[in-house]
């Protein structure tokens, strides 16, 4: 158990008044709520009710009774009784989230969002300004899809995909969402003939068409899997100290060393890759930094392009 | 076993200082409250005691220093006042799209803070249990996973000066004291601006590239944040121009940062400005489809890293050296 214990105390803090307003809630219910185990949360009031105020005495402990039938009272909170207040951190972890959000084009609820967020900055105090996220480039773009989506019309735009090839789509908008600062477009694609996700950043020449005939439904595509690594495969690469800064990338671990690598200074990293089209743009960006080790495969694909480029570059003029 | 320990000490404390009517002495947390016992010396109490004020600062309790009119320290408390929650008037409505918010941090570093505010929420106005709108789930998700995010974030709201371990683009780490001004995304990597002490100028730091831990000093910021800290890399830089051709439909990074782009029959002729390594990684991005280089600086460092990437992957002919 690794839980940081400014994890934790906010937690317990909050636990005691949480309980008060729901007298007798079964111990699985809050352990969901508060997004943790039964086993955690039974911990925490173990941890709760040896605490109290200087004595120590019965009168003096917290006195939360939760061992008969998984249900749970608080018969004396001591001092727990009001919820504590947001700090200024809690204030603008949400705060930030929430002016994404009022970024998105096309979200109804914007008013609701920026009232919320002035009430947060009350309480922070404008911190939520000291985080950016977003790629000014792409507003003019987003008031077009606000426009596409609100109205239902359709859209035509250039698409440069994740392979770097360029190809023509006609798409019928369903939403936009965001992963960090990038911003997709998810619409009915009439090539693939399914519902795609489209960057941004990759669009271009993007025009209004005709009203939709049949506007397809306004579902929460799922961002999940765009960025999943967990399941993605391992590339070996080999890395010159002089970037060894990739490696306090979090995706990014080390992988044991033969000795003559470690005596030229260099570190054997394992780096998950969901596309090969991306290792290759990964290893290549790193300027020679960095060496495809394994895959093999793609390794030699790498050696391809690089001969090939050196020979093309080097003889035209 | 220590850290458990440390919980009932912290918790012992916010509760002595949540009930003293005027101010609860050092004397008197090192006699009566549970956990303080332990401490073998005066130092070590005071180290400890200092240790635990400054920790549940952090964690938002607003822990008074109660003086007489002297100026002598009598005490810490935490007024009740101070610390309940203060009414945000929030309508059901807005209590979903908070939680909505809440989620957004996900598995990032912000997301600790984002679901104790959301808890804290609940706990004054109970929770709603309405399924929020389509339109608002899995509509935004940061993914920010750098420990120095939360860290800096602070210390460019408290305006505190901070040192970290940095390896620069060459590859050199030192130790660098900066003025966080503020963090940005860009492209999905997390930055952070500031004004660096050192070389006396803006910067702008990657945080993967942040080498251990970013550590906090009492010392406040001498030089003025401006009101909207941008990623423009200071002239001091020396910015380059260069001009590349690279086939249709390719090259991304050149085009978004061109500024002249004509169509030929060999391709398309970018005009592109950025400091040199940048132009170096947006032509290496494309490299399978660049026709053309028409700057010497630039061509330069295309050809080495060429160079170096063809040595780097010789192996993948030779055999016996896959085996790794």
């Amino acid at each position: 158990m690794s839980e940081l214990i400014s994890d934790r105390i906010p937690r317990l803090l909050a636990l005691v008044p949480w309980l008060i307003k729901r007298p007798g809630i079964t111990l699985t219910q809050t352990a969901e709520h508060f997004g943790i185990s039964v086993d955690t949360l039974t911990k925490d009031l173990w941890q709760i009710v040896l605490c109290g105020l200087p004595g120590y005495g019965p009168d003096q402990l917290v006195d939360i009774d939760f061992w008969d039938d998984d249900r749970i009272w608080v018969y004396d909170p001591q001092t727990l009784a009001l919820p504590m207040r947001i700090s200024s951190e809690e204030a603008i972890a949400l705060a930030i989230a929430l002016r994404r959000m009022s970024q998105i084009p096309a979200v109804n609820e914007k008013a609701l969002i920026d009232r919320l967020i002035g009430k947060l900055e009350n309480v922070s105090g404008n911190g939520s300004h000291l985080l950016e996220v977003s790629q000014p480039a792409q507003i003019a773009l987003g008031e077009l899809v606000e426009d596409a989506l609100v109205q239902n019309l359709g859209l035509s735009f250039d698409y440069s995909s994740a392979q770097d090839d360029l190809s023509h789509r006609r798409v019928s908008p369903v939403r936009v969402f965001s992963v960090d600062d990038f911003l997709y477009l998810a619409g009915w694609c009439d090539q693939a003939e399914a519902i795609r996700s489209f960057r941004f950043d990759r669009i271009s020449n993007l025009s209004l068409l005709a009203p939709l005939e049949h506007v397809p439904p306004r579902i929460a595509v799922e961002v999940t899997g765009l960025t999943d690594l967990s399941k993605a495969p391992f590339a070996l690469v080999r890395i010159e100290s002089t970037i060894s800064w990739v490696t306090e990338e979090t995706w990014v671990t080390i992988a044991p060393l033969t000795a003559g690598d470690a005596d030229q200074g260099q570190i054997l990293i394992q780096v998950p890759y969901l596309s090969k089209e991306w290792l290759i743009r990964w290893v290549l960006s790193m300027g020679g930094a960095a060496a495809l080790v394994d895959p093999p495969e793609i390794a030699r694909e790498i050696h391809e392009i690089v001969t090939q480029s050196a020979i093309r570059l080097r003889t035209q003029d | 076993m220590a850290r458990r320990d440390k919980t009932e000490r912290l918790l012992n404390l916010v509760f002595a200082m949540m009930s003293t009517r005027r101010a609860i002495s050092r004397s008197d947390i090192r006699e009566n409250v549970a956990g303080y016992e332990d401490a073998r010396s005066d130092e070590a109490f005071e180290r400890m005691f200092e240790r635990d004020k400054d920790e549940l600062r952090s964690m938002g309790l607003p822990i008074d220093t109660v003086s007489d009119s002297l100026g002598e320290v009598l005490g810490y408390r935490i007024s009740p006042s101070e610390y309940e929650f203060v009414d945000l008037e929030l309508s059901p409505e807005d209590i979903i799209v908070l939680g909505v918010a809440a989620q957004v941090w996900d598995q990032a570093v912000l997301s600790a803070p984002a679901q104790t505010a959301l808890r804290k929420i609940e706990a004054k106005y109970g929770k709603n249990v309405v399924t929020p709108p389509a339109e608002l789930s899995g509509l935004v998700r940061l993914q920010a996973q750098d420990v120095s995010l939360p860290v800096l974030l602070t210390a460019a709201r408290e305006k505190r000066v901070v040192k970290f371990e940095y390896h620069n683009r060459s590859g050199v780490q030192s130790m660098r004291k900066i003025e966080p001004w503020a963090l940005i995304c860009r492209q999905g990597n997390w930055y952070c601006i500031g004004f660096d002490l050192d070389r006396m100028d803006q910067r702008t730091f990657k945080l993967p590239r942040i080498h251990g831990t970013v550590r906090t000093t009492a010392e406040k910021h001498s030089a003025p944040r401006p009101d909207h800290p941008t990623m423009e890399i200071p002239q001091s830089e020396g910015l380059v121009t260069a001009t590349i051709t690279v086939s249709a439909g390719h090259g991304a990074m050149l085009r978004k940062n061109s500024m002249r782009l004509d169509q030929t029959a060999l391709g398309d002729r970018i005009e592109v400005c950025g400091v040199l390594a940048d132009l170096v990684e947006w032509t290496l991005l494309a490299l399978a489809h660049v026709v053309s280089i028409e700057s010497p600086a630039l061509e330069t460092e295309v050809n080495a890293a060429i160079d170096a990437l063809v040595a780097g992957h010789q192996a993948a002919f030779t055999e016996g050296e896959l085996g790794v």
